[in-house]
């Protein structure tokens, strides 16, 4: 590859993805987010940086990573497994001889190149079946340009792509890549500001003035609403949504994602704090999708 | 939904037990006793006759479709000319055996003891077999699991794909017996060659007039039924039944109705005649439907009743059950006899073949339920679009049919083979997925070879880590490997050494084949054999292609190999004595190198660096096997295709370098090992279409499971459809899913009374799931599921 091929992070290649948009597709999952929301399902996807997942059930307390350890992130107290987080280099050597796979680095630097290489071998897969690639994350137009040559290199492969992004970005710097991407799936987790600044960590405005902005021009923009109970499920949040769906973008449709609690384990593996919550019951959800398809606003599903 | 007849004849069928019926046995053994002296055929043809004319005629309560192979709903019938040691030894266990119990009464086994067991003694094919067969080659073939090819001397072969196409729906059996007739009259018998000719032709006669006889006791039967019926329907239907079995199978069949009898009395002729496995229907959407479209315009059928008659033949075929030694049955497991019905893929000139039929053969199978016949069907790039997705609706019912075939696979191994282009394109297939033809003579599965034998042979100069005997070559010592090149090397021979024996075996069993067990009916059904005047045990047939060669653990092999290459060769970080110490030990107190080796590539994940070993090996095995000829000078075959033979060829096999524990299950086919292909499916594919498939002229066979939830909607069934497509296009042959949840799985191994008709593919072919010994069972289970990628 050219030497200019720019380098990014990312914590795998989820070939098969069957949700993520049409057809068989791979996703390829970047490492980092400028989001902290609260239900993430993907912790491991926050930092940009590798980092050491530590599955303390799993851990035997041999010493073996302690004995590894070049800068006493691992080490043996009391008999038992340390692990400090702070003082780990991610240097992934523990990893390598933890007998119980306690220890797992998560996140990799690679080219461009070694993406494509991987992606490119289920082409035969996407033509079949009209799939493509997907790039999810983490947040991957925060490596706006490994993205950037990722999406084009793609293109002129003739592999169609789609984004799952936050839509928290700047439209303006990035544009000239989602010209390029064929489905841009963009979540709105809350239409209120303070409440989204709040579970989120970041506010809305830019998300929702994207989502218009984009869809006014972009052929294939979905919405997707990740529903938990007792935070974004209200009638008031919904009926907002429809209003601003309709009055402001032209989006091709919705996509509603009860919340689920399969990323439970990452969250102590990553050192942060997991927060319980639950997805909406079923009534609720059906009165959602009627709302919407009232509103003459499709109601999309890739199960 | 099937209609209520149908219904309740599934009915009875599921509730009725495999019993072993002995009358035929009794006709053949009586026959040959009237018999001594004359020539071999004719005897054999004889006792077919005697047998169309002395066994119970047995019409069922509402049966559309008549003739029954014994005088039990399920019968299973014992050939005591190829083997009676077996029946003699098991059968006082057969109501209680793991793996496919029959029930026989004690008067049957009185008269078995007495009256048909002592005549055979010594005239076996099975005793005639292994007086023959090499000390040597005895030591690895005969009951080892290693090489084995007990079918080819303790049963009959079937592999047949009877020709209706070209013979019986043109001439009826009366009308080949008139051609018999016909050259008989034509032959002066001053020659040798003259004079087998006759002995050939007189058979043909013999046969015909058996096959007919037979047809014309039902016909009585069914009058006098339909006498003391008082349903006046039923009277109708019997009196109709009457009609047509004086027709058929004696002339061409002119309606729908009298075909699908046409193919019955047909097959049941095939089965009484020597009790085979993969008595094949060959291209049962091609032949009927000239009668289906005819009927139809002339408003002489409905699409249901034809329909109907499509699921009474699919009751009758699962009605045989194959009568088999337990050790057979743990190779062939679940009651399966193969019969095999292909349909879909091109015509003779190369156009999609599709037609109603082949969407109604679908539904059959849909709506019945039963292991046979095994559906197969054939895609190519222009199979519709429906039809692809009528497969994986039919795959998602999860019956584990049909098994898909990529159709121009299929006709470059036939190609390969040296068949003309047309009749390449002609094929069907033959037991679980070999690509066939009828006008064929060949053996489909001639030996299954344990190509983890070899490994373990490699590594432990030539002995079985299991029983300690020396069944392989004995070589230098697994610590004296220098390099990688040395332990492939070693391997390889250890093959070639496996292959020669298996050669060695099919020879043999085929000589005394053509000797002993000519096959008067079966050569009829085959074009080739009539013209030459030449039995198909002589190569009568058309087209004679060589034995096929199953090997089975290739993904195994290359598992252990990568292992060895990486760790003690490359990475340096074991040595050949901690693996042979290691396998030595089953891995107990080798924790860690275990680990290390299954942490190492494996074959299943799109990882260039284990699958070209698997294509390494592929070839290797490919090239060897085409070095031997069989009797008749053609070149023998390879293929990997599973039959249920990866769990007892895996039970012989003691700890192998990829981690595996002693005796647990190799792998079907080119499937990956279980558990081991844990990158997606489509990953598991390409790394199987790496294999050359086209050159495996025996067929090529890849498993996988899907959960259910997976197939839910017709968005996923839609991607299925997308990724049949994909696999063929990349060259692959053949695929069958599992679609069944773990969690159904393990319900069925606790209350198997609540799913009885709970079917599942074991490799190659699908039976009922409770039909399988446990260990059988818990393979399946163990199969690796797609359900939360």
């Amino acid at each position: 590859m050219r030497r200019s091929d720019p380098e990014g992070t990312i914590f795998q290649i989820q070939r098969w993805s069957v949700n993520d948009g049409d057809g068989i597709r791979s996703t390829v999952f970047f490492k980092g987010c400028p989001l902290r929301c609260q239900w993430c399902a993907n912790p491991e996807s926050w930092r940009h940086e590798v980092e050491i997942l530590f599955f303390a059930d799993r851990c035997t307390g041999c010493g073996r990573c302690a004995a590894v350890c070049s800068t006493g992130a691992s080490r043996i107290a009391d008999g038992q497994v340390c692990f400090e987080r702070e003082q780990c280099s991610a240097c992934g050597a523990c990893t390598s001889v933890c007998p119980a796979g306690a220890k797992n680095a998560m996140g990799k630097a690679v080219s461009v190149a070694d993406v494509l290489k991987t992606i490119k071998r289920d082409a035969v897969f996407y033509r079949e079946s009209g799939g493509g690639v997907t790039f999810s994350g983490g947040e991957p137009f925060a490596q706006p340009s490994f993205l950037r040559q990722l999406v084009s290199a793609c293109h002129e492969n003739g592999i169609a792509t789609a984004v799952e992004t936050s839509g928290f970005f700047d439209l303006a710097a990035v544009q000239d890549i989602l010209e390029m991407i064929d489905c841009v799936f963009v979540d709105i987790k809350h239409m209120d500001e303070a409440q989204h600044k709040m579970l989120t960590g970041v506010g809305n405005r830019t998300i929702l003035a994207n989502i218009a902005a984009l869809s006014q021009w972009h052929p294939r923009v979905i919405v997707r609403v990740p529903l938990i109970r007792g935070i974004n499920d209200s009638e008031e949040n919904f009926r907002t949504l429809c209003a601003f769906l309709k009055a402001e973008t032209r989006v091709s449709g919705v996509e509603l994602l009860p919340y689920h609690d399969y990323g439970q384990a990452k969250y102590e593996a990553v050192g942060a704090g997991f927060h319980t919550f639950s997805a909406p019951d079923d009534e609720t959800i059906a009165r959602f999708q009627q709302l919407l398809e009232s509103q003459g606003i499709p109601v999309l599903d890739f199960k | 939904m099937t209609n209520s007849r149908i219904q309740q004849a599934k009915q009875a069928y599921l509730e009725s037990k495999p019993s072993i019926s002995v009358q035929r046995a009794i006709a053949f053994t009586k026959s040959h006793q009237q018999t001594e002296g004359e020539p071999v055929i004719v005897r054999r043809a004889k006792a077919f006759k005697d047998v169309c004319a002395q066994i119970p005629v047995t019409i069922f309560d509402d049966e559309l479709i008549v003739g029954a192979i014994g005088e039990f709903l399920k019968s299973g019938i014992v050939c005591p000319e190829y083997s009676w040691q077996w029946v003699e030894a098991e059968m006082d266990a057969f109501e209680n055996r793991s793996q496919d119990p029959y029930c026989i009464d004690d008067e049957a086994k009185q008269i078995l003891r007495k009256e048909v067991f002592p005549y055979w003694k010594g005239k076996s094919l099975e005793e005639t077999f292994l007086s023959r067969i090499n000390d040597e080659t005895a030591k690895v073939l005969v009951d080892t699991g290693i090489l084995d090819n007990d079918s080819k001397w303790r049963s009959a072969v079937g592999e047949v794909t009877a020709d209706y196409q070209d013979i019986i729906f043109q001439k009826g059996f009366g009308g080949i017996k008139a051609e018999a007739l016909e050259k008989m009259a034509a032959l002066e018998p001053t020659t040798a060659e003259a004079l087998e000719k006759l002995d050939f032709y007189r058979s043909a006669v013999y046969v015909c007039e058996g096959i007919i006889e037979l047809a014309s006791r039902y016909a009585k039967q069914a009058e006098a039924l339909a006498a003391a019926q008082t349903d006046a329907m039923r009277k109708q239907e019997l009196l109709d039944i009457a009609a047509i079995c004086r027709k058929v199978p004696e002339h061409p069949p002119e309606t729908f109705h009298e075909a699908v009898q046409t193919v019955w009395f047909t097959q049941l002729g095939s089965i009484l005649s020597e009790n085979s496995l993969a008595l094949n229907l060959g291209r049962f959407d091609q032949y009927m439907y000239p009668y289906y479209a005819r009927d139809i315009k002339a408003g002489a059928i409905t699409p249901d009743k034809a329909q109907e008659l499509i699921e009474a033949l699919w009751l009758k075929l699962s009605e045989w059950v194959w009568a088999i030694s337990s050790n057979t049955a743990k190779f062939f497991a679940g009651y399966n006899s193969f019969q095999n019905l292909t349909v879909g893929g091109r015509t003779r000139d190369g156009r999609d073949a599709t037609n109603e039929l082949s969407y109604m053969c679908l539904k059959a199978t849909e709506n019945v339920k039963t292991h046979q016949p095994g559906l197969s069907v054939r895609i190519h790039p222009d199979s519709p679009d429906e039809f692809l997705l009528a497969v994986c609706k039919l795959i998602r019912v999860g019956t584990g049919f049909p098994a898909v075939h990529n159709d121009r696979v299929g006709s470059d191994m036939l190609l390969a083979a040296g068949l003309s282009p047309e009749d390449a394109r002609d094929w069907s297939n033959c037991g679980c997925v070999v690509p066939h033809f009828r006008k064929v003579g060949e053996w489909t599965s001639a030996v299954s070879v344990n190509l983890a034998a070899a490994i373990e042979f490699a590594l432990n100069q030539g002995v079985s880590r299991v029983t300690g005997e020396k069944m392989g070559l004995d070589e230098k010592a697994a610590m004296e490997f220098a390099s990688y090149e040395d332990v492939e090397a070693a391997y390889y021979k250890q093959l070639a050494y496996l292959v020669k024996h298996s050669v060695i075996g099919s020879v043999t069993a085929q000589q005394i084949h053509a000797e002993m067990v000519p096959r008067p009916y079966l050569s009829l059904l085959v074009d080739g054999c009539m013209e030459k005047g030449k039995d198909l045990s002589r190569g009568g047939a058309q087209y004679n292609i060589g034995p096929v060669l199953t090997g089975i653990g290739v993904a195994d092999s290359a598992n252990s190999l990568a292992v060895i290459k990486k760790l003690v060769f490359e990475e340096k970080k074991y040595t050949m004595a901690d693996i042979a110490n290691a396998l030595a030990n089953n891995w107990v107190g080798y924790e860690e190198l275990r680990k290390a080796a299954m942490a190492c590539p494996k074959y299943g994940n799109d990882d260039d660096y284990v699958d070209t070993i698997a294509v390494q090996i592929s070839e290797f095995y490919y090239k060897e096997i085409k070095k031997y000829k069989d009797i008749f000078g053609s070149p023998f075959n390879s293929a990997f295709m599973g039959i249920s033979n990866y769990i007892p060829a895996g039970s012989v096999i003691g700890a192998t370098p990829d981690g595996r524990l002693a005796k647990s299950p190799l792998t079907e086919g080119v499937s990956p090992h279980a558990g081991t292909d844990l990158t997606s499916p489509t990953a598991a594919m390409r790394s199987v279409a790496k294999i050359n498939h086209d050159v495996h002229s025996g067929g090529t066979l890849l498993n996988i499971k899907f959960a259910p939830e997976l197939l839910a909607s017709d968005r996923s069934l839609r991607n299925l459809a997308s990724i049949i497509r994909a696999y063929f296009a990349l060259g692959a042959f053949h695929v069958q899913f599992n679609v069944i949840s773990t969690e159904t799985l393990r319900k069925a191994q606790e209350n198997p009374e609540d799913y009885r008709d709970l079917l599942v593919r074991v490799a190659g072919y699908s039976t009922q799931f409770v039909n399988l010994s446990r260990e059988a069972q818990d393979a399946i289970i163990e199969r690796t599921t797609y359900e939360t990628l």
